[in-house]
């Protein structure tokens, strides 16, 4: 088992180094930060004064050195329009995306999970093709779409709940619930077919010979093993729920790291994107080892057995 | 679920698809207006069955008083040719490197893996906004720029598959026979992945599309006056608190279309693949 989980940091380790060259590259090699900063017709002269200034005079390698010295240290440079710490600007928008994102998974695990065991214990019903169909369409809606429905019906016609913005509880209200629809439905579909496959087990059918009361054997021993496949997924979605705030919190204004790194995409603040977008994988990267580790306990045959893996 | 009702999901989702189709190609004909025209005098014209409303504009008109439904209709060609092309070079890419990773294994596969663990941990859609804001946007380079993000996807599905059919006999036995790889993995290997590689790709066709129009919803894809649905989408989204209609028709055509390509790939993988189990690792890809 620890085996299995120094593996599994040392991929992550490989993987947050990969992202970190990618984004460099993206930025330094296949962009040029001084020629979008200085205006058109800047002479040779300001040119290099600014690439002194910023660093950029230093071979390409040296730079993505000292880029990963001060990352480790949490220092990602200074936003070249605000002059503050990247690192502090993201951090001070990370409770924002972090509410956002656990929000909306709660949103999105509430609808997905209850629907796809229902559908399951009934499969065939009437219940189960309205969730299958529901589900069909919700993995094809677009969520900027959606979010701006959501604002045109609840805050522009009814005047019941605020368009954008992050404070009251009301204000995570609509983004909450176009963040969960983006999760359900494929949750959904997996708890139910998940739940499908345990269902069909021989110590389901040993626990309703013995006589245990059908909740219990649902909740206890259905649920818990279903709970396997959908732990994984939830793992790997933390990255598309995270693509999905960067969709939700550009449309609903949401103070968050997300809407922070489209922002400094567009007006070229490297050292904003660089922190944000390597702090985000880092997110995401976590977020696969926890589900991971959360599988080896939730598995006993892993805990157990293969530990190696 | 019952396979009749999944063939009337491929029945729907074809019908949907080809529709779209049908008004990228014939859009000159099908638009009741030139989609540039600018009328000043009918600008924000609500749709039809709206006070004020008028059927010279069924779905009204944008703020420099251009027919909605013209624009609409134009804007299917952006979609459909962004959606299809983004899929043909990611689909390309996914599948040569699957292939390799999953045939010669070792360090190509070493190698392969990372890069796919680091892409698929890579919050895709900041990448591919990244790119195009150093590439600058327009239509080739979102195409390049999905294409060259939307790869991983593939690779997973694909190396998986090539390992398990490397042990098979008739690959075996093609090896003894003295057959070099690369007529191995065209013969023998590839043609047994068409089925899955298929389905996935009519899958990721509608993801690309949402992604195009988010990209130009952005302002980061398709420049105006081209007219694209996540453009007028994003058009739409600043006149949302007196204008509806500028944003939801657009939204809904990207909806109807994308929801057509989901029935249609759905569909499709129970007639191409009836006996494929939704493992974890197979979802994962999805």
């Amino acid at each position: 088992m620890q085996v299995y989980i120094l593996h599994r940091l040392f991929q992550a380790l490989v993987v947050c180094l990969g992202i970190s060259l990618i984004t460099f590259g993206l930025l330094h090699v296949v962009g040029n930060p001084v020629l979008l900063l200085l205006p058109q017709d800047a002479s040779d002269k300001d040119v290099a004064l600014l690439k002194e200034k910023l660093g950029l005079d230093r071979p390409l390698w040296i730079q993505y050195l000292a880029f990963l010295k001060d990352a480790a240290r949490g220092d990602f440079g200074q936003s070249l329009f605000t002059q503050e710490s990247a690192f502090g600007l993201i951090l001070e928008r990370m409770p924002a995306t972090l509410e956002l994102t656990l929000a909306g998974m709660l949103v999105g695990l509430g609808i997905a999970i209850p629907l796809g065991v229902i559908s399951a214990i009934r499969r065939g019903s009437i219940t189960d093709r309205l969730c299958t169909v529901g589900a069909v369409a919700g993995q094809a809606m677009p969520i900027f779409w959606l979010g701006i429905m959501l604002i045109i019906l609840f805050a522009v016609k009814f005047r019941v709940l605020p368009a954008s913005g992050r404070g009251t509880v009301w204000h995570l209200i609509l983004p909450a619930i176009t963040l969960g629809a983006y999760l359900a439905p494929l949750t959904m579909r997996l708890t139910r077919s998940g739940m499908l496959d345990v269902l069909t087990q021989d110590y389901i059918r040993t626990a309703r010979a013995k006589g245990v009361v059908e909740g219990v054997v649902l909740f206890k021993h259905a649920l818990r093993n279903a709970a396997i496949p959908i732990v994984t997924i939830l793992g790997v979605q933390f990255g598309r729920l995270l693509g999905g705030a960067v969709v939700t919190e550009t449309v609903f204004a949401w103070p968050g790291v997300a809407s922070l790194a489209v922002k400094a995409i567009r007006t070229y603040d490297y050292p904003v994107v660089q922190g944000s977008v390597v702090l985000l994988a880092l997110l995401i990267v976590v977020a696969n080892l926890l589900a991971d580790v959360a599988i080896t306990y939730l598995d006993p045959r892993i805990r157990l057995g293969k530990a190696h893996g | 679920m019952g396979s009749l009702r999944r063939l009337r999901f491929l029945a729907v989702g074809s019908g949907i698809v080809l529709l779209a189709v049908a008004a990228a190609v014939l859009a000159p004909w099908l638009s009741p207006h030139d989609p540039y025209l600018q009328t000043i005098g009918d600008r924000l014209i609500p749709p039809v069955w709206d006070a004020g409303g008028s059927w010279r504009h069924p779905l009204g008109t944008d703020p420099l008083g251009r027919d909605l439904l013209s624009r609409i209709i134009y804007g299917a060609r952006v979609s459909i040719s962004a959606g299809a092309l983004a899929v043909a070079v990611a689909m390309t890419l996914g599948v040569l490197m699957g292939l390799l990773a999953g045939y010669y294994g070792g360090g190509v596969d070493t190698v392969i893996d990372n890069l796919v663990n680091i892409m698929l941990a890579y919050p895709f859609l900041l990448l591919a906004l990244a790119a195009i804001a150093v590439l600058g946007p327009s239509f080739g380079n979102m195409i390049v720029v999905l294409g060259l993000t939307g790869w991983p996807v593939y690779t997973r599905v694909v190396r998986a598959e090539t390992l398990k059919y490397r042990e098979r006999e008739f690959v075996q036995a093609a090896r003894a026979l003295g057959l070099g790889s690369p007529r191995i993995i065209r013969v023998h290997v590839l043609p047994n992945l068409a089925n899955t590689v298929i389905v996935m790709a009519s899958l990721e066709v509608a993801r690309m599309i949402i992604l195009e129009s988010f990209l130009s919803f952005l302002g980061l894809g398709i420049q105006p006056p081209t007219p694209s649905w996540g453009a007028m989408l994003g058009e739409g989204r600043v006149y949302m608190l007196t204008s509806w209609w500028l944003a939801a028709f657009p939204g809904a055509a990207i909806f109807v279309t994308t929801l057509g390509i989901n029935l249609f790939g759905d569909g499709l993988r129970d007639v191409l693949d009836p006996y494929r189990v939704l493992t974890p690792a197979a979802a994962r890809a999805e």
